[in-house]
């Protein structure tokens, strides 16, 4: 099936159009939505989003883009929507829990050293660059993931992200640059914990 | 010179092997001297190792089904909820115009009957039939009396 007779069968809301645009597209959704909301549940619930706004919107789809960069378009898009929505509830609950004096940031802090062991295991080191990614700048944060984790080339990028080549190029450095710094703090900070 | 400054600075990029190669010489030359600049780089390397991990995450099974499922039901409540529109704001408001219409029409007919069979017109013509068998003229001006003080 041709993107074109794909886009057609979605427009009549065919059903096995819409299939075959779940079982085409729904690897690059789920791992995107993943890498950028660190969750599979919420990557899951949140493809379910993707395609009916894909199914509800193909019509105005007017083919500037490919299909797969407008799909990754869409799904960068509702994921830092999710993100934004989530850190204003965490936000709240951060606050309701601070006056219940209990801990509600516990997701974002440090772990622990594993006792008598000189080095990370992989759970926290996982933890640390996780925690290291999500802090940086939106922009930054989807260009490094759409880069490092979904391997695109920068051209890709920048049409998805809709800036010029150069802009993608200094964000990218400007990611490593900071992500570096983030590790090295938090290495070192681990390291004398010990 | 080469020293921990510029090996913190290109950890990234010196993995990726990205730099020239005077630098990595360099780099290399560096890390191979200074333990804890050999410690970071084996840090990072472990890092690298578990973005090359993430990359090759996949759906979990059976998402495909639960997605479809959940793309049909979505698709299903946004029908319904677009429905109410009419139910809820078209429908009553279609129907109190029609009921309005049919008031104005009943009325409409209802003062044309009275119009024509209304007992005061009988009246008047009864009175007009009367006044000229009497031969009484028409009411003058010059008639009115002006009562003063």
């Amino acid at each position: 099936m041709t993107d074109q007779e794909l886009i057609t069968g979605i427009i009549k809301r065919d059903k096995p159009a819409i299939e075959f645009l779940v079982r085409k597209y729904n690897k690059q959704v789920i791992k995107t939505a993943f890498h950028l909301l660190q969750n599979m549940d919420d990557a899951e619930d949140l493809a379910q989003d993707v395609y009916v706004e894909i199914i509800e919107s193909v019509k105005h789809f007017k083919g500037a883009a490919t299909l797969t960069t407008w799909i990754y378009r869409l799904t960068v898009n509702k994921s830092l929507n999710f993100i934004r929505k989530n850190k204003r509830k965490q936000l709240v609950k951060n606050f309701e829990s601070f006056f219940r004096n209990t801990d509600g940031s516990r997701s974002h802090t440090f772990p622990e050293p594993a006792a008598n062991d000189n080095s990370l295991d992989d759970k926290e080191r996982r933890h640390i660059l996780e925690n290291a990614v999500n802090s940086l700048p939106e922009n930054q944060k989807t260009a490094f993931i759409l880069n490092k984790y979904e391997e695109l080339a920068y051209k890709e990028i920048a049409e998805i992200m809709n800036l010029s080549l150069a802009s993608v190029e200094s964000l990218l450095h400007r990611a490593k640059q900071n992500l570096q710094k983030k590790l090295i703090v938090h290495f070192s900070e681990y390291s004398n914990k010990k | 010179m080469t020293n921990c400054k510029s090996v913190h600075e290109n950890l990234f990029t010196f993995l990726d092997k990205e730099l020239p190669s005077t630098l990595m010489q360099e780099l290399d030359k560096h890390v191979e001297e200074c333990a804890g600049c050999a410690r970071l780089l084996s840090e990072f390397r472990s890092v690298m190792v578990l973005i090359e991990d993430q990359k090759s995450i996949e759906p979990r099974p059976f998402a495909e089904t639960r997605i479809l499922q959940g793309i049909e039901s979505r698709l299903e409540k946004r029908q319904k909820s677009a429905s109410p529109v009419f139910t809820r704001i078209l429908q009553p408001v279609l129907i109190s115009a029609g009921v309005l219409t049919a008031l104005a029409i009943g009325y409409i007919i209802g003062s044309d009957v009275a119009g024509t069979h209304s007992p005061y017109s009988e009246n008047i013509e009864m009175t007009e039939t009367v006044r000229s068998d009497l031969n009484v003229p028409e009411f003058m001006a010059d008639d009115i009396i002006y009562f003063t003080e």
